[in-house]
């Protein structure tokens, strides 16, 4: 099924810090590495959206095990099509504005 | 030890975790809640942050904010108080407004289980002539439920703005 809907930041990265299983502090690290420190997820943030990401079967919780209260997320097959699919828009977004605002900017950006 | 009695209305728990931080600025932190009273123990000012919940039924949301390495430091029925060391940096837990309007309809959702399991006692206890204190109960939930709402509102509004 086509998900054409685009992804908020804070979806797109717990997807992406998911690309390998993880538990909620790790993604909560994670997600603030890759944002450079810009998105800090809160857990009341995080718990909402692992909740809807499960439900929407795009990622699973992984069995408990039982030295570890630690529970861990992962991917589901849907879930990484999302990503790619959410990648695919993202690539289309930035190849458009470089072509009409011409260029690469990162070096210009102080 | 200092135990402080004091009301806080459920509506009203963004005003009771203002306060518990208030005292812990002052050096005291909290180590128990029992209804209407405040118990705390001598601490740095400063050297804690409060955060106040509602749980979620299924304890998932509590491992999250351990996780960040806050503690548990009471409870009271669904209530959760957490505390975490203010040298490990800043401390929220319904970061942005989402996760606030959710915690929000938790709270709404329970309020509202309250009512009406007060207004069928209420109505069934009718002719033991105590069902109206059941239903002077369910009356002051529901304004209750009202002024959550009313947060609710708010926010939804703002979350029209922003994200």
């Amino acid at each position: 099924m086509q998900e054409s809907i685009a992804l908020t930041e804070a979806t797109y990265y717990i997807l992406l810090a998911l690309y390998e299983p993880n538990h909620g502090y790790g993604i909560m690290q994670k997600v603030e590495k890759l944002s450079n420190g810009r998105l800090n997820l809160s857990p009341g943030t995080l718990y909402g959206a692992l909740n809807t990401l499960m439900e929407k079967d795009w990622i699973t919780m992984l069995p408990i095990e039982s030295n570890s209260r630690k529970k861990e997320y992962q991917l589901t097959e849907r879930g990484l099509k999302a990503l790619k699919n959410e990648v695919r828009r993202l690539r289309e977004l930035v190849e458009n504005g470089n072509v009409i605002l011409g260029g690469c900017d990162d070096e210009e950006d102080s | 030890m200092k135990k402080i009695h004091k009301l806080f209305f459920v509506y009203d728990f963004d005003k009771e975790e203002q306060w518990l931080n208030e005292m812990a600025m002052k050096g005291y932190k909290l180590v128990s809640v029992g209804l209407c009273s405040y118990t705390f123990e001598e601490c740095e000012p400063g050297e804690y942050i409060i955060r106040v919940v509602l749980d979620d039924n299924n304890g998932n949301l509590g491992n999250l904010i351990e996780e960040m390495g806050a503690v548990e430091v009471a409870r009271f029925f669904r209530w959760r108080f957490y505390a975490r060391r203010s040298e490990l940096g800043p401390f929220e837990i319904n970061g942005d407004l989402d996760s606030k309007i959710n915690h929000l309809s938790r709270i709404a959702t329970m309020i509202k289980a309250a009512c009406f399991a007060n207004v069928c006692i209420g109505l069934g206890n009718n002719h033991i002539g105590t069902g109206w204190i059941n239903l002077l109960v369910a009356m002051l939930l529901t304004y209750c439920w009202g002024r959550i709402d009313g947060k609710k509102d708010m926010l939804l509004k703002e979350r029209e703005i922003y994200e």
